[in-house]
């Protein structure tokens, strides 16, 4: 601020040195009526700008993400959860077993679980019997492909501006600029 | 969380985030470090030691904490958030969005990740967009000093004086003491908006 303040009054040091100057020709010039002089301006504090201040971000210690703590032995695993998210506890456990696992946007829920020293498949098929859920192919019920839409993730640095904004429900403004922002 | 030999490495993960709470950082290195020789693909744990390293200065080990943390675990969408921050701090600010939206992407309603990438939105100029994230995390928690603080920030840049002067306001109110220099730079700031009204 105290900058600004500065340059300020530098301004009203040059405004004066301009007034003297005119003055002193109006001297020279006897014919000619002697201007009015105009009164400097009050100086003015300046206003300490929104960029002044710094930003503040959110910076976030994790006590229990999950829940959910287990220990992997060459595909048997020991896992104790109070109330674990099945949407957490699921892909750990599918990741452990070595399977692939889609989950549909109705799989919700909690289950507590304690396994001690077990195979990581079985683990996941008790879960998955304890939650109510069925693992098939759900295709094979229907006499045609059932339509499955999944939310893929998107990747930012390559998706298109329109990917990008569906996705992220971000405006085209911001979604134009990712775009162009690359340099790769 | 058992180690091998039947450790458990809770308490000491607990004593860890106590210490670093208070501020006692050496000792929380060190007792994340031995809870990490019993957990060592704790991914929260990673998390936290990340922002010890940061609270240091230590920013290229703690990109490798956070980057280990969400290798461990993808769905940690605190430890993203964290690592947008740090990549922010360190002049990536496309690293930082690219992170900061793989964390939004994971945990739409968290409100410390919303403020976060409204700050990179509006540190980009993009005021609307960084708005609307602000508005929705003062709708979502009202008392979260950082956001009213961002959204304060944004009101102002987009030449809402009256209502950021509210909503700086609504910063000093929450804040409670937990950030004295930015307190007395927003009051400082807010005699200079009013004087100005």
């Amino acid at each position: 601020m105290s900058t600004k303040a500065e340059a300020a009054a530098g301004k009203m040091i040059r405004g004066g040195r301009v007034l003297s100057g005119l003055l002193f020709a109006a001297c020279a010039a006897p014919r000619q009526q002697a201007p009015v002089p105009v009164p400097a301006p009050p100086p003015v504090a300046a206003p300490m700008i929104a960029a002044d201040l710094p930003p503040a971000p959110v910076q976030t210690l994790v006590e229990d993400s999950t829940g959910v703590r287990m220990r992997d032995n060459g595909g048997r695993i020991t896992l104790t959860s109070t109330n674990a998210s099945l949407r957490d506890l699921l892909p750990l456990l599918a990741s452990a077993a070595g399977v692939n696992l889609v989950m549909g946007p109705e799989v919700t829920g909690r289950v507590s679980v304690r396994f001690q020293n077990v195979r990581a498949i079985d683990a996941l098929n008790a879960v998955i019997e304890q939650a109510g859920l069925v693992v098939g192919d759900p295709a094979a019920e229907l006499p045609w492909p059932r339509p499955v839409f999944y939310d893929l993730p998107v990747n930012v640095n390559l998706a298109s501006a329109a990917t990008i904004r569906a996705r992220f429900d971000v405006t085209q403004r911001l979604a134009d600029w990712l775009v162009k922002g690359r340099t790769f | 969380m058992e180690e091998e030999n039947g450790t458990d490495s809770r308490p000491l993960f607990q004593q860890a985030l106590a210490a670093q709470r208070r501020g006692d950082i050496p000792r929380a290195k060190e007792l994340y470090s031995r809870a990490l020789d019993a957990d060592p693909r704790n991914a929260d744990l990673y998390n936290n030691i990340g922002m010890l390293y940061k609270s240091t200065g230590e920013l290229d080990r703690a990109e490798e904490a956070y980057r280990r943390a969400v290798s461990l675990n993808p769905r940690l969408a605190a430890a993203w958030s964290n690592l947008g921050v740090l990549l922010d701090a360190r002049g990536r600010r496309k690293d930082a969005i690219t992170a900061l939206q793989q964390a939004i992407a994971i945990d739409p309603s968290n409100v410390g990740v919303k403020v976060n990438l409204a700050l990179q939105y509006h540190a980009s100029g993009l005021y609307a967009d960084a708005r609307r994230l602000l508005e929705e995390a003062v709708r979502a928690n009202p008392t979260m000093p950082e956001a009213q603080y961002a959204l304060a920030r944004t009101l102002e840049a987009q030449g809402d004086r009256t209502e950021a002067i509210r909503r700086y306001d609504l910063f000093l109110r929450t804040s409670n003491g937990r950030f004295p220099a930015l307190e007395r730079q927003v009051t400082q700031h807010l005699g200079a908006l009013r004087a100005e009204q």
